[in-house]
């Protein structure tokens, strides 16, 4: 226990050097203050899975590849400088050198590898290991700078998956112990964590240090990150200058914050894409007329005008708009009660039917409101809804059992790539748990299995039109992420997934 | 005297049991909270090897019997979703609550004294009208609205206090208003009308036909013999302001025992949710204890034995 403390008091004792012997002259001078509306559970990056909290992990800690939002097939580099598939189960990473940690000793391929065996660990698993275990076997050291990936079988969309795992230092970990880590962690990212003041902020400052700057003067110096659930605090600290990125806007603060004169509003469409799932396996689901027709009985884009204040794209379609796999050209069910009724009577269902739809309710924004405006369209075309809206962790295990005979979902991916987001929902071989089918379950398999980017992308476009004919789901709507910013951010473009990655804020 | 206080402090022990077995079975059947922790698209079975290594599929009299055994040798677990001590992350959030809710208290007491007892004395005045109409407003008015507003009007509009934070005196104002709000509604009611039966009593009329001073007859006589019961609603409300607001702590992010639990609950963080429950059931037995033991004090008629 002694020379656990010690261990903790020399990596402290590190830390607080090099942060003190950093070249502040190279900095803006600048703090921001960030606001989410989730904290931390813990900063051990491979024990908090919400996605608030891996966006600030990727501010300290780095995984071997980016995501690189503006085309997903193609990677970015991080800790791997370059990598070569060398099978279709093996990939050769050439690391990056030179990189220290917070502490200031040496990033090196035993980290690589301690990281991957922590969270490959059956007897101890972390809580993001079910994102790897299924696809990574284990990585070989080569040298201090070269590692092979193992993974069971090829695997195209590996390189989103490895953007969630970030590298964790084996020497510090080893020192610290899991929960003293959990406090301060110890990366190689672009800000240090500083300070956690739990339950009220975190302050990282800049690492001059970092391999990834680029203009490092007009980037933040020191990021404060504050963490309030309620949407109206967080308006009010950005209304009363206390915050200067501020996330989850409620879209009802849209014109509040526009009409400020040193505030703005920033939104992209996410990842975060909503459907109304259905039971396909029992009547009156197991039909694809009565699917389909659900679709057509829904006009999606007076619900998002009305109730979303116009902060959603509608598609149809499993993929999102940013996804690797989204299907640009294929078709779209516009909103056409008619043609809804016609195809319930040809399914045997002219006077409609009954049903449960069970709702989210307070997990999403306007969650609830939602499934009762697509009650009130379905009653529309005779269909007689009951909307049911137990508290999330009800709905979860009813929805985990297979229970839910409608239910209206959201999947948020944190890479883009759409073999994330239906995996656990229409893949057979995962959980397809309301929907899976043998033509789809083997162009997914193919997809899987494709590395060429090109003709994975033509596996998609079918897959897409497949699954868009078949409609297990009511397609809705991808939803916009929606920021408040202060003129003190000059320059700042949010990513498709509510990562903020702080290196990228001018001031 | 002291046979009492160690009658009361056995009986504190198996209140303590039977909440705790009452608490961990409600919770155990709300479901499984291996479900929450890991991603959405963990598979049924990644779920159920996570239940295992948490112990969470051994019967339910095991995994309360374990419990029991680490709790007296003071250990409350860990927490599901932080890592860490279930008792460092409540001695962390505690002083939070106990420092706001002392200030709410403090207000609802200064303001709700004077203006409960001028209320009575004046009975049917405008200051009494005034009073009563500001006590039930007091009560009506959620608190989570009573936060907006505050923060709203001193915060965004005329810039005077920070929304969010615990750093300065001036973080404490608006969450101070806002919690203490519903207990100076209530102490006034319940001070006003004590005080009305009080002031018809035979003694108070013969206080006043000695020719007491008024302010004597009113402070020495009235509010002593008006305070038992107010001393009963203030020992409640203190009971409830320490176990920490959720409105208040939600809306203004206030790092305290309301925000943790609520969130422990609803992310199923069992041992937290038992360790807040504990800590809180040792606190209102002992604040009820202190409650009683000073009607002892305030009043010689009643004795313990």
């Amino acid at each position: 226990m002694r020379a656990r403390w010690m261990g903790i008091t020399m990596v402290m004792l590190a830390i607080v050097v090099v942060a003190c012997t950093l070249g502040w002259g190279q900095g803006s001078g600048v703090t921001i203050t960030v606001v989410r509306g989730t904290d931390l559970w813990t900063a051990d990056p491979h024990n908090d899975t919400q996605v608030t909290s891996q966006s600030l992990f990727h501010n300290v800690f780095d995984p071997l590849i980016r995501v690189n939002w503006e085309d997903p097939a193609h990677p970015l580099p991080a800790l791997a400088e370059s990598w070569e598939v060398l099978s279709d189960t093996q990939i050769q990473f050439n690391l990056r050198q030179g990189v220290t940690w917070h502490d200031g000793s040496p990033f090196t391929a035993d980290d690589v590898k301690f990281t991957f065996d922590r969270i490959l660990n059956p007897d101890e698993p972390t809580k993001i290991s079910s994102w790897i275990t299924s696809i990574v076997s284990g990585v070989t050291v080569v040298d201090p700078y070269t590692i092979i990936l193992e993974m069971f079988k090829a695997y195209a969309p590996i390189y989103g998956r490895l953007e969630t795992v970030k590298i964790i230092p084996k020497t510090a970990f080893e020192a610290m112990g899991a929960e003293a880590f959990g406090l301060s962690p110890v990366g190689t990212g672009a800000y240090i964590f500083a300070e956690w003041k739990q339950g009220e902020y975190i302050r990282m400052v800049a690492n001059e240090d970092w391999w990834g700057w680029v203009d490092r003067e007009t980037r933040p110096d020191v990021v404060i990150r504050k963490s309030l659930p309620e949407g109206f605090t967080r308006y009010a600290m950005l209304e009363g200058g206390e915050a200067d990125i501020v996330g989850q806007i409620p879209p009802e603060r849209i014109e509040g914050i526009e009409a400020t004169e040193d505030l703005r509003i920033e939104t992209i469409a996410s990842t975060r894409g909503f459907f109304v799932g259905m039971n396909t396996w029992e009547p009156p689901f197991d039909d694809v007329r009565v699917r389909q027709a659900m679709n057509y009985a829904i006009d999606k884009q007076l619900i998002v005008d009305t109730i979303l204040g116009g902060q959603a794209t509608v598609h149809a379609g499993v993929c999102t708009l940013a996804d690797f796999g989204y299907c640009a050209d294929c078709m779209e069910y516009e909103y056409n009660p008619e043609k809804a009724r016609q195809l319930l009577a040809d399914a045997g269902y002219p006077d409609g039917f009954t049903v449960t739809f069970w709702s989210p309710r307070g997990k999403y924004i306007q969650d609830l409101e939602t499934s009762e405006a697509i009650a009130g369209q379905l009653e529309e075309v005779g269909i007689t809804v009951e909307v049911y809206a137990p508290a999330w962790a009800e709905y979860w295990d009813n929805w985990l059992a297979g229970n839910h005979q409608m239910y209206l979902l959201s999947y948020g991916g944190s890479f883009p790539d759409c073999d994330d987001r239906i995996g656990g929902h229409i893949d057979g071989a995962r959980r397809g748990l309301y929907y899976n089918s043998p033509e789809s379950d083997l162009l997914i398999q193919q997809e899987q299995q494709t590395l060429d980017p090109d003709d994975r992308a033509a596996i998609w476009a079918d897959l897409s039109a497949y699954l868009i004919e078949d409609a297990p789901w009511i397609f809705l709507w991808d939803l916009n992420l929606i920021y408040g910013v202060t003129d003190k951010i000059k320059t700042w473009t949010p990513v498709p997934v509510e990562h903020i990655y702080y290196w990228q804020i001018g001031i | 005297m002291l046979a009492y206080v160690a009658r009361r402090l056995v009986q504190a022990v198996l209140i303590l049991l039977i909440l705790s077995a009452l608490t961990f079975s409600l919770l155990h059947l709300s479901g499984n909270p291996a479900s929450l922790l890991l991603p959405a698209d963990a598979t049924s079975e990644q779920i159920k090897n996570m239940s295992e290594l948490m112990g969470l599929d051994l019967p339910i009299y095991v995994q309360y019997g374990r419990f029991l055994d680490r709790l007296f040798h003071g250990d409350f677990g860990t927490s599901y979703r932080m890592n860490r001590p279930v008792w460092d992350i409540i001695t962390t959030a505690f002083p939070h609550t106990l420092k706001l809710g002392v200030c709410a208290m403090i207000f609802a007491s200064l303001l709700s004294l004077p203006l409960g007892m001028v209320a009575a004395i004046k009975r049917d005045s405008i200051v009494d009208l005034a009073a009563t109409f500001f006590a039930t407003l007091g009560q009506s008015m959620p608190t989570f609205w009573i936060a907006i507003l505050l923060m709203l009007a001193f915060s965004v509009k005329l810039d005077w206090l920070p929304v969010s934070g615990t750093g300065s005196l001036l973080h404490y104002v608006l969450p101070t208003l806002s919690l203490g709000w519903y207990s100076n509604a209530l102490l006034t009611r319940v001070i006003r009308s004590s005080m009305l039966e009080v002031l018809n009593q035979d003694y108070i009329r013969t206080a006043r036909s000695k020719g007491l001073l008024e302010r004597t007859t009113i402070l020495k006589h009235g509010l002593r013999n008006a305070s038992l019961p107010v001393i009963t609603i203030w020992g409640m409300q203190l009971g409830t302001v320490l176990m920490g607001s959720v409105a208040t702590e939600t809306v203004f992010g206030w790092p305290g025992i309301g925000r943790l639990s609520v969130d422990a609950i609803l992310g199923r963080d069992y041992p937290i949710v038992m360790g807040v429950v504990l800590t809180f059931g040792v606190l209102l037995i002992l604040l009820n204890l202190l409650v009683d033991l000073s009607y002892a004090f305030l009043d010689p008629r009643i004795a313990y034995s």
